[in-house]
This record gives C-alpha cells, sequence and structure tokens, in this order.
C-alpha cells in the first residue's frame, strides 16, 4: 500500500498539531515546579519508598563466616593459649614471651580486679613483679638498652595506672597500697641505678599520702628531719614562686586561699626548725597537709609541672586545664557555699578539691575552711 | 549535581518531545485540555524515573508507553463517570464537538481541519498511524510502547493506511 499525496498532506497537517505556546509555557513551569519539589535526595538517588539504591551490600558473606568460626577461634586460643600464658609468667622483657605476660596475662587479671582498690593493689603488685624483672635481668647483665627501656615503659605505665586506681581507691586502702608501690619503686629505682630514663617517678605517690592525710605515717618512717625539712621548704619556696609568677591568672579568692593555707605552712615549718624531733615531724606532716591543699587547688586549675626530685611544683600551665576539673562542676559542697561569689571557674576547682575522695574526712575539709 | 544534571536531560527531553507527546494523548483523548494534562502528566513520571536512576534504553518509546498506561487509566475512569452522564450527553461527541474545549486563537484553520479529519477514525488506526507516519517510529517500538508485537502492528497499519485513504477519497469528494 503506497502513500498517495492526500495521505501525505493529511499526515502533514497532522504533524502541525502542537501545543499551543501557551500552553507549552504553563507546563515547563509546572513542571519545573515539579522536579524541583521532587528533587533528587541529597546527592542519592533514592527509590519512592526511600531506599537507597546504592547503599545495598553486595558482599555479606565473609562477616558470618568469622562469626561461625569465632567459637573455635575462642576455642583454640584458649587451648593453646593457656600453656602460653602460664609458661609467659616467668619471662622477662627481651623473652619472646614476655609481651603475653605483659599484654595478655595482666590485662585478665586487670580485668578480674573489681573496684579501685583491687586495682590499685594489684598494680602494686605488678610493680613487685617489675623489681623482681629488673633484678633478674640486672644478674643476668642484660638490664640495658632494649629490655631495660621496655622494663622501664611497663613499670612507668604500672604506676600511672596504680596512681589513677589510688585516686579513686577508699582512704582505708589507699596508705598500705600507696605505701607499697613507694617502697617497690623506691627498689626499682636503686636497681636501675637511677638512670635518668629509666627511673619511675615516686613523688605523686607520696603526694596521694600527704593530700590523704597519711603523711604521718611517711614523716615518722624513712625521712630524716633533715629532709622533711628540706622537702618542705622546696615545695613552700616553690609554690610561693609559681603562685607569684602567675598571679594575673589566679582569681583573687582562690590566690586568698592559697596564700592562707601557704602561710600556715610557713608558720609550720618555722616552727619545726627550732622544735624537738618529735613534734618537729608532726609540724612538718602539718605544714605538708596545707602545703598538699595548695598543689592540688593548683592542679585542678591548671597543668602542674612537677619536680621529681622533692615533688615540689615548678611550674604551672593555665592554658591546659585538667579535663576532670571539669568533672565536678556540677557537685557541690560547703566550700563552694562559702566562696557563692566565685565565678565558674574556680567553683569548679573548689568542687573538685573540696570532692576528692581522699578529703572527704573532716580533718582537711576543716583546714581548707580557714 | 545530579540534580542540575538530571534537570537538563528533562529539559532537552520535554523540548524534543512534547508536541509528539501531545499528539498521541490528544488521539486518546476526546479533548486538546485532556490531552494538555494528560502530557504533562507523562513528563512528571517521566521525572519520577529519572530522580530514582531507573534504566531507560528508549526515551522516546518510554515516553509513549507511559502515556500509553496513562491513557488505559484514563478510559477506565471515563467509564464509570459516563455512566452517570449518559443521559445528559446527546448530539455530537469528539474534538470539536466538545463544547467544554475552548481553543485558543494560536490555533490555526489548518490545526482545526486536521483534528475533523482525524477525529471521526478509529482510535487504534489513528494511533499506528500517527506513530508511524507522523512521528516515524518503527513497528517495533510501537509495539514495545502500547504492548502489543510488532506483527500485529504492521498488520493494523497497513489496514489503517488503506482505511484512511478511503476515507480521504470521500472527504475530497465531498468538498
Amino acid at each position: 500500500m503506497k502513500k498517495d499525496n492526500n495521505t501525505k498532506e493529511y499526515f502533514k497537517k497532522w504533524q502541525e498539531i502542537k501545543l499551543s505556546d501557551s500552553s507549552r509555557a504553563r507546563m515547563k513551569e509546572e513542571l519545573d515546579a515539579y522536579i524541583s519539589f521532587h528533587a533528587v535526595q541529597g546527592g542519592v538517588r533514592v527509590t519512592d519508598d526511600g531506599r537507597s539504591i546504592s547503599q545495598v551490600p553486595r558482599r555479606t558473606l565473609l562477616f558470618p563466616l568469622r562469626l561461625i568460626y569465632m567459637p573455635f577461634i575462642i576455642m583454640i586460643a584458649v587451648v593453646v593459649g593457656g600453656g602460653t600464658s602460664f609458661a609467659a609468667q616467668g619471662a622477662v622483657p627481651g623473652d619472646f614471651l614476655y609481651p603475653v605476660k605483659t599484654e595478655v596475662n595482666e590485662s585478665v587479671r586487670s580485668a578480674f580486679a573489681f573496684g579501685a582498690d583491687a586495682e590499685a593493689r594489684l598494680q602494686a603488685k605488678l610493680i613487685e613483679e617489675r623489681v623482681e624483672e629488673a633484678k633478674e635481668l640486672k644478674a643476668e647483665g642484660e638490664l640495658k638498652g632494649e629490655a631495660a627501656i621496655t622494663l622501664a615503659n611497663k613499670t612507668k605505665r604500672n604506676a600511672e595506672h596504680a596512681e589513677v586506681a589510688l585516686q579513686e581507691s577508699v582512704k582505708a586502702e589507699t596508705e598500705a597500697t600507696a605505701n607499697k608501690i613507694i617502697i617497690a619503686l623506691t627498689e626499682y629505682n636503686a636497681v636501675v641505678e637511677n638512670q635518668t630514663s629509666l627511673v619511675v617517678g615516686i613523688s605523686a605517690f607520696e603526694q596521694i599520702l600527704v593530700n590523704g592525710g597519711f603523711a604521718t605515717e611517711l614523716a615518722t618512717g624513712t625521712s630524716t628531719i633533715s629532709e622533711l625539712q628540706s622537702r618542705t621548704s622546696a615545695r613552700l619556696s616553690g609554690l610561693q614562686s609559681v603562685i607569684a609568677e602567675h598571679q594575673a591568672d589566679i582569681s583573687a579568692a582562690v590566690q586568698a586561699e592559697l596564700t592562707a593555707n601557704l602561710e600556715r605552712a610557713e608558720e609550720l615549718a618555722t616552727d619545726a626548725a627550732v622544735a624537738i624531733e618529735a613534734d618537729a615531724r608532726r609540724l612538718y606532716d602539718d605544714a605538708a597537709t596545707a602545703l598538699g591543699e595548695v598543689e592540688a587547688k593548683l592542679s585542678t586549675i591548671g597543668t602542674v609541672e612537677i619536680d621529681t626530685d622533692n615533688g615540689a611544683i615548678i611550674d604551672i600551665d593555665f592554658n591546659n586545664v585538667p579535663a576532670e576539673s571539669n568533672d565536678d562542676a556540677t557537685t557541690t559542697d560547703e566550700d563552694m557555699d562559702e566562696d557563692g561569689v566565685e565565678v565558674d571557674v574556680e567553683a569548679d576547682a573548689d568542687a573538685s578539691a573540696g570532692d576528692s575522695s581522699l578529703n572527704v574526712d573532716g580533718s582537711v575539709s576543716g583546714e581548707l575552711n580557714i | 549535581m545530579i540534580q542540575s544534571k538530571l534537570e537538563k536531560v528533562f529539559a532537552d527531553t520535554f523540548a524534543t518531545y512534547s508536541d509528539a507527546i501531545f499528539r498521541f494523548c490528544l488521539i486518546k483523548v476526546s479533548s486538546v485540555e485532556q490531552a494538555e494534562d494528560m502530557t504533562q502528566e507523562v513528563f512528571m513520571r517521566y521525572w519520577q524515573y529519572l530522580r530514582d536512576g531507573k534504566e531507560m534504553t528508549n526515551t522516546r518509546s518510554f515516553l509513549y508507553t507511559i502515556a500509553n498506561n496513562l491513557a488505559k487509566d484514563w478510559y477506565k475512569k471515563k467509564k464509570s463517570v459516563s455512566l452517570d452522564g449518559v443521559l445528559d450527553e446527546s448530539g455530537p461527541t469528539g474534538l470539536l464537538a466538545d463544547k467544554k474545549v475552548v481553543l485558543s486563537p494560536e490555533i490555526s484553520a489548518s490545526y482545526q481541519e486536521a483534528l475533523a479529519m482525524i477525529d471521526d477514525m478509529d482510535e487504534n488506526d489513528k494511533q499506528v498511524l500517527l506513530l508511524t507516519h507522523v512521528e516515524g517510529l518503527t513497528p517495533a517500538d510501537i509495539a514495545s510502547a502500547i504492548g502489543e508485537t510488532a506483527n500485529t502492528v504492521s498488520v493494523r497499519l497497513n489496514r489503517a493506511l488503506t482505511r484512511l485513504q478511503q476515507r480521504l477519497h470521500t472527504y475530497e469528494k465531498r468538498q
């Protein structure tokens, strides 16, 4: 069938049927509004029910497989690793199994030490183990190089964990554990022959004893009167110079409190210098408590730098406020109520200093309120 | 951005195919107004497909398919409506007889003439003739658009052309 002229004419006319300009313009306008309203969502193509096409996971086999085998992997680890970790218990730094001992075994022991007291006791025990390791290495003539550094790092880490745990532990437990740690660390430092890079600081634990009001034990113990005197004067002068240096950064209310404690400590130290030994120990002890308050306060409003020899604060950085000072921001106690006019930062510091679990006992906070 | 890229595609498609889709709609429904609405609806659906990232191998065939499906829906609706309105309906029906249609001045005399000619043809005939001889689709394209086999389309096309030519002869004689 061929198209004749009429038919061609007909189709031509048909082709002339078009949208009128006005209709087309209106339609375009409405469609533009439609497509911007029903726009592509967030650059991700989505289906009508909101599912993203491209987010369908393609390979899901591997992960379930791993989960299925996990019990077997754990069983193997227990059967094989049980013997290994037992064998590792006698390892010293430099041994193949030493990492198993320190990382695996001690993590497990730490996981079973419930509460801060148990954790602190465990860390004390671990520091004693470090001392044994140090002695063993020294006996073999291997306390040098990599092994010595590894040992020092482990000891430092145990000491840090112990310190954290002691801050949280209850008072009755703190004293014995802190003393144990001090003795162990002193022994360790003696074994490593006071090599600066290997020595682990003890002052933090002495500080804990001082803050907790346990300094009597320390004072009547190993230190001589002259040691107590020099330590007290070093801490006192250190604090005085630090506070004088950073006068601008410390608010008047806090400064008044700090100065009151410092003056009290100075008086006590002066009295102690001329007193008989028994009284002197008690006076230095009281002075240490007062100084401890000042140091605790300073450490809540800035990052303090401590002289490792005598535990004195030698500098303070106000740009780097310890995070924990804000943790107690919401808690209030009697100190805060008395200093109600203080601005936020000092209020935090007060709450923090007063709230410290070591200070809940009346004797210390009584001194704070002078 | 995907949105702006797709908007460009959409604008191009609308410029190219809006008249053709309008003509197709016009033979499916019996008024210019409804054909315009349907054309708009076709492009709205086209946008939804674009936006959802669905695959389209042939845009033109796809547009006709949408239009054809819309027309089917329209017939179903019309059927249920006309049962109520059947008693009121009297006199001639069709594109030009529809008194509700107000033709704009832009619509020329020849436009009206063409409308008059296609008006009294069988719808299936109009459909295949339009798509083949006006829009230039192949029987295969038409088949996919209206859901028939290519063979059926070819047969229908031949018969439609014969009928058209017969009609045009009588039309000419009447003039």
